[in-house]
């Protein structure tokens, strides 16, 4: 349907609206029947309603208000006439109303655009509104409440009061909850309807299933797909605003005399009524819509001593307690409640001798009251739990603390197996020593009896071989022939002293099987419960996740808010929101992403007519797209739009002097775009750049955003092309408790690095450092500043074979960790450095030593308030030996000496998936590497595999063939060598390209690599651009072959 | 230092005298688990007074109430240092779920800079050290001290208010009183182990300095 017709459209509607309305008029005469003239009445105010709705949403905004203000008076008309045959509504002023309404509709319609109420128009209008709104005196709507609440209708000087509306009249208002309309360019609108054939922004669609058409609509079927998780949301920000309401409420008692507190509660009410509606919680809405209208009353009295205003402000306080335990169980307040709402409101708006209503009897009962506070409920037949995330970080430091206990555990155990292995060795001896001692002392009472017995020979026994000779030796003379027991004493001590060793022996040995049985069984279950913990930390860590999903509608009606706001057309998108983040993150998210959506929309996207002008589409797209990287979530919030002058930029930061004319020379793109999160960088600076410093319609600057996602352990950059659009990009850790990271030492000190930061390691060559500056002794430590030689192959040097020649690529700035910690490091004891990626910077920082090259994902720890660091993220407390190590914030440890420099490597290249994003395997049997170089090449837009070696690279071969291999050279079960020759020597793998990646600097390897039949030869560390290159290139022979 | 101990445990009115042996630590513990479970009175008779724990900073003798003692840690615990604190805070040091600063409070006892790191305060660990815990929650200190005594049972009514008796090298917001002990050469300083824990606790935030 193009503009045109919608617009011929809604002429239709209006006119048939104020048609239905006209065939009322005779039911509406005093001599009607009493039952005709209220279901006239009713109708009509009904068909006002709808008529002023409709014009609302078009923004004919005198017709909204006299519809409005006519649906209002005859609604009160209807309900104080009842059984009482008075009306209070002339119904001259009917027909001059009618005749109005349909004179302007008339004007549109002749116009063939909408066209504001001329002067006299105008003045009529004022009339209309003072006299409709004069029909029903105040002060006799005390007492003559109507009983359906769904038809009450307040004089609202809006459409704000969402519970007084049908159904299908709420889809379309729901549409404008949020909304706080600013006055449009109606003239601009008209041109540009009249210019061009597309829809102006969505068809709402009602419950009825009709299509009403409006801009920034929300279908009814939406409100339904707004996921539990959301409504939830709600009532936690709800809780907040009331806990605010509440305190304004303390500081209004304090001090009446004080506009603020009243202002700060009308604004916490409008928002709440406006959230209450977008989830759908009309009842709630309506009671903050009452308390609106109470503060407004209060406000316009000026006496705010009246001490039933602090009763009455307490008894809306409870009213939205009970009403907020109903949405925490997904539930509408009960009606009484919204009546109980409705009533104190009107008393407030009576008079200023205010009789507060009687309490219903709901505000009091205490199952309700418990509500309040019940933490659990039911979504989809599960029980559903709310836990604050302190208890689960509680639980979290728990199972950390397990695991070290555990790790305390395995450590005894394992010095219990060694001193086992020692006492299995003593006992071996024992036992040997013991039989040469039997062997060495033949006389026992036995040994001498048997020698008796065969007659002074010796027994046959090869094991008293030793001792017969010996007794036979020494038993001469009388008693070689008949030993008596007499004789046989002396040697009795003997005897029993050799059987008690023999049995404590064998007690030992017994002892020392049941003991090594028994450890063995302690081993397996320590085992168990390592693996026991290991999951029970997983688990943990997976309630504490949530969906991107949950911030989707009100990323959504945020863009559709904003579209009307600014009178945009727009095309909102959502791709991979999906993932799970952490759900503290996700709340800290949520502020900054609605900023900038709504920041694209204002400032990004052109105005339809600009975008026409620019040959582009009417409709600008906005577009947020996240998927994960590695540990990091990547979430780009994109559009269309006009762009950023990068130069007006710098022209604002040589302005507020943050930079001078001569360091704007040296800046890259990257670096004046960084600008744009700068806090000196003001609006009357930039406007004219595209974006502004203060965000659309919030006052919230993008330095604010930006210093919210850093304050998430996150980063903010922008890409944008002048005239093509921008895009914002946000990285954060998807969990805040647990990270993989890389341990190092430095001054002595256990330190850890996020993962996700680390691009490389390697060993110190005293050739490749050199110190830069020092500064004076009395600056401290920390001063020193180094350039290291990072080893690559020079981009473009490839050689006519098409293989990256090896040479020494470029320096990088590097510090001493520890001295950028503040403590004091021997440069003597450095000896490694980690290459770190800042926000596309490579900066090295050189330590004494790095862990064992893994990764490990470990459980960070929060530090104490007090005990918190810029520099510090938190605290590992390894579960091996118990040692604690500091998890390092490498952006802020480095952030004076990096703000000062501005001779850094330009960003790296945007990332993320692309639409058919190229297989790249990588096949290392470094986790180190393989986790980096999937993080490298994941964010430079590959689908990225990995494998351990070339045994498994071929099984996964069997199933995809990638396009590239990245194949390390050194590796258990089948070498990069091995796999390369099977691959060159097998059909099924000729299109399949390798780029051979190994610390293997010789020519003869790379020699013997590119006669295997190798693509490409590359030696690590290489940085991320060459290795993009080196696929892109690959990618590109392989297509043209 | 040890042979103060050793004297005066034989001549105090100690409930469970030591002078740093296994033994004697475990009975510390073991006290210091029933007050704070409050079953003193199922093990001990009645006591007439508080109970103290008498432990030396430096050469000081001074006195904790025993119920604001957590815990006392038989040995200095592995710890690592935190970047951009005072000098004389150690570091940091996991104590099951929590995680608890190790400071040496002498400096700030002793009346110097709290908020400003102190050149040459810390000395040298030996074995006699101990790190006594106190606080709650967010709040955990360890303080190292150079030597615990015994546990004292002490009247009030013997006590030396603050200012009647020298307390020559602890600045006096820190004194709640004091008592002279037998075989203790100096008068034992009560401490106000609250205040000390928060003005350490403020000082071992981050300083501006560092921003």
């Amino acid at each position: 349907m193009s503009d045109a017709e919608i617009f011929a459209r809604f002429i239709q509607e209006l006119r048939s609206l104020l048609s239905a309305i006209e065939s009322h008029g005779p039911s509406l005469a005093t001599d009607a029947s009493e039952k005709s003239r209220q279901a006239a009445l009713s109708e009509v105010a009904r068909l006002a309603r709808a008529a002023s709705h409709l014009a609302r949403s078009f923004e004919a905004e005198d017709i909204a208000a006299v519809a409005e203000a006519m649906a209002w008076a005859t609604g009160q008309s209807g309900a104080l006439g009842q059984g009482a045959r008075i009306s209070f509504l002339s119904p001259t002023l009917v027909r001059e109303t009618l005749a109005y309404l349909r004179r302007r509709a008339d004007a549109f319609g002749d116009a063939d655009g909408l066209a504001p109420p001329d002067a006299a128009d105008a003045d009529e209008a004022d009339r209309l509104l003072m006299e409709l709104h004069a029909q029903i005196p105040s002060t006799s709507l005390a007492g003559h409440r109507p009983e359906s609440s769904a038809q009450d209708f307040a004089p609202h000087r809006s459409i704000n009061s969402v519970s007084e509306l049908t159904l299908d009249e709420l889809a379309l208002v729901q549409s404008f909850a949020n909304a706080d309309l600013r006055p449009r360019d109606l003239q601009a609108d008209a041109q540009l309807l009249a210019r061009v054939g597309e829809p102006p922004a969505f068809l709402a669609q009602t419950k009825s299933g009709a299509s009403v058409p409006v801009f920034g609509g929300m279908t009814a079927e939406e409100f339904d797909r707004i996921p539990p998780e959301m409504k939830l949301v709600f009532v936690k920000e709800s809780q907040n605003d009331l806990r605010e309401i509440g305190q304004y409420v303390m500081d209004f008692e304090q001090r009446p005399e004080d506009p603020t507190a009243l202002a700060r509660m009308s604004y916490l009410a409008h928002k709440l009524k406006g959230s209450a509606a977008t989830m759908g919680f009309i009842g709630f809405a309506a009671i903050a819509a009452s308390f609106q209208d109470m503060v407004a009353a209060v406000q316009s009295r000026g006496d705010t001593t009246d001490a039933q205003v602090l009763s009455g402000l307490g008894r809306f306080l409870e009213l939205f307690e009970i009403a907020l335990a109903s949405a925490q169980a997904l539930e509408e307040p009960n009606p009484e409640l919204v009546d109980d709402a409705r009533a104190l409101r009107d008393a407030f708006q009576r008079d200023n001798d205010t009789e507060l209503p009687a309490q219903s009897s709901l505000a009091g009962q205490s199952h309700l009251a418990d509500r309040a506070v019940d933490r659990s409920h039911s979504v989809g037949g599960a029980l559903m739990l709310h836990v604050e995330t302190r208890k689960l970080d509680v639980l979290m430091n728990q199972l950390s603390a397990l695991a070290a206990n555990r790790g305390a555990v395995s450590r005894n155990l394992a010095e219990i197996a060694r001193v086992q292995s020692e006492m299995q060795v003593a006992l071996a001896r024992l036992r040997e020593k013991s039989t040469l001692v039997a062997d060495s002392h033949p006389l026992t009472y036995d040994n001498l009896a048997a020698l008796a017995r065969n007659g002074g020979a010796a027994p046959s026994s090869e094991t008293n071989s030793v001792w017969a000779s010996h007794a036979a030796a020494r038993l001469t003379g009388p008693l070689a022939s008949t030993p008596s027991n007499l004789q046989l004493e002396q040697y009795t001590e003997m005897d029993g002293a050799l059987r008690a060793l023999a049995e404590v022996v064998a007690d030992i040995t017994a002892n020392y099987a049941t003991l090594a049985s028994s450890l063995g069984h302690l081993g397996r279950l320590t085992e168990a419960q390592e693996d026991l913990t290991r999951e029970m930390q997983g688990e943990a860590m997976g309630i504490r996740l949530g969906r991107l999903t949950e911030l989707t509608p009100r990323l959504r009606i945020s863009a559709r808010v904003a579209a009307a706001d600014f009178g945009k057309m727009i095309e909102f998108d959502v791709q991979g929101d999906e993932i799970e983040i952490d759900r503290s993150l996700l709340e800290k998210l949520e502020q900054p992403l609605i900023q900038l959506v709504r920041n694209a929309i204002a400032h990004g996207v052109e105005s339809p007519v600009d975008r026409v002008e620019c040959g582009k589409p009417t409709t600008g797209k906005v577009c947020l797209r996240a998927y994960t990287v590695g540990s990091e979530v990547v979430i780009e919030v994109s559009d269309d739009g006009r762009g950023v002058n990068a130069n007006l930029l710098v022209g604002a930061a040589i302005g507020a002097q943050l930079i001078t004319p001569d360091e704007a020379r040296g800046l890259s793109h990257e670096q004046a775009m960084s600008f744009m999160f700068h806090e000196g960088i003001t609006t009357s600076q930039t406007t004219t750049a595209g974006y502004s410093g203060a965000l659309a319609g919030t006052g919230i600057g993008l330095a604010d955003v930006a210093t919210t996602i850093r304050a998430l352990k996150g980063t903010i950059s922008i890409r944008s092309e002048l005239g093509k659009g921008s895009t914002f990009e946000i990285r954060a850790p998807i969990s805040l408790s647990m990270l993989p990271i890389l341990e190092v030492r430095a001054a002595g000190q256990a330190l850890a690095l996020p993962f996700a930061m680390v691009e490389s390691t390697s060993f110190i060559e005293p050739a490749t450092l050199r110190e830069v500056h020092t500064s004076p002794a009395d600056s401290g430590a920390g001063a020193r500043e180094w350039r290291v030689t990072v080893h690559g192959p020079v981009p473009g040097s490839s050689t006519l074979d098409g293989v990256d020649t090896y040479t020494e690529a470029r320096e990088i700035p590097a510090y001493a960790l520890a001295e950028t910690l503040g403590f004091v490091q021997d440069p003597e004891a450095l000896h490694h450095f980690a290459v770190l990626n800042l926000d596309g910077r490579s900066v090295a920082l050189l330590v004494e030593s790095v862990g064992d090259g893994d990764v490990r994902e470990e459980v960070v720890r929060p530090l104490p308030r007090r005990m918190q660091r810029r520099a510090v993220r938190g605290v590992i407390v390894r579960p091996e030996d118990g040692e604690v190590a500091l998890l390092i914030d490498p952006q802020e440890a480095l952030a004076r000496r990096l703000s000062s420099s501005i001779t850094l490597r330009p960003a790296r290249a945007s990332g993320g998936p692309r639409a058919t994003a190229p297989n790249v395997m990588v096949v290392d049997d470094s986790v180190t590497i393989r986790r980096t170089l999937e993080q490298m090449l994941t964010s430079a837009g590959f689908k990225t595999t990995v494998a351990h070696d070339g045994y498994e690279a071929l099984e996964m071969m069997e199933n995809e063939l990638p396009a590239v291999v990245i194949l390390d050279v050194e590796m258990p079960r089948l070498s990069g060598f091995e796999l390369l020759r099977i691959m060159r020597t097998s059909p099924q793998y000729e299109r399949v390209r390798v780029a051979m990646l190994t610390s293997r600097a010789a020519d003869k390897h790379r020699e013997y690599a590119l006669g295997l039949g190798a693509d490409a030869y590359l030696v690590k560390p290489c940085p991320q651009e060459i290795l993009v290159n080196t696929i892109e290139r690959l990618l590109k022979e392989s297509e043209s072959k | 230092m040890e042979s103060q101990a050793d004297e005066m445990s034989s001549t105090t009115t100690a409930v469970s005298p030591f002078a740093g042996s296994t033994q004697q630590e475990e009975d510390l513990l073991r006290a210091l688990a029933r007050a704070e479970a409050g079953l003193d009175a199922e093990f001990d008779a009645p006591l007439a007074g508080d109970e103290y724990l008498l432990v030396w900073l430096q050469s000081t003798p001074c006195l904790v109430l025993l119920n604001q003692l957590r815990e006392v840690l038989p040995s200095i615990p592995q710890h690592i240092a935190l970047p951009f604190s005072p000098q004389w805070m150690w570091g940091i040091f996991p104590l099951r779920t929590e995680l608890v600063a190790l400071v040496d409070p002498w400096p700030v006892l002793s009346g110097g800079s709290s908020s400003e790191p102190a050149a040459d305060v810390r000395f040298h660990a030996d074995e006699a050290m101990r790190a006594l815990v106190i606080g709650e929650n967010d709040h955990l200190l360890g303080l190292l001290v150079s030597q615990v005594g015994a546990i004292v049972v002490l009247d009030a009514d013997d006590r030396i208010e603050p200012g009647k008796a020298p307390a020559i090298d602890v600045a006096p917001q820190y004194v709640t009183g004091s008592f002279s002990l037998e075989g203790v050469e100096r008068v034992a300083l009560c401490l106000d182990v609250s205040r000390l824990a928060n003005d350490i606790l403020s000082a071992i935030e981050e300083q501006p300095a560092h921003e």
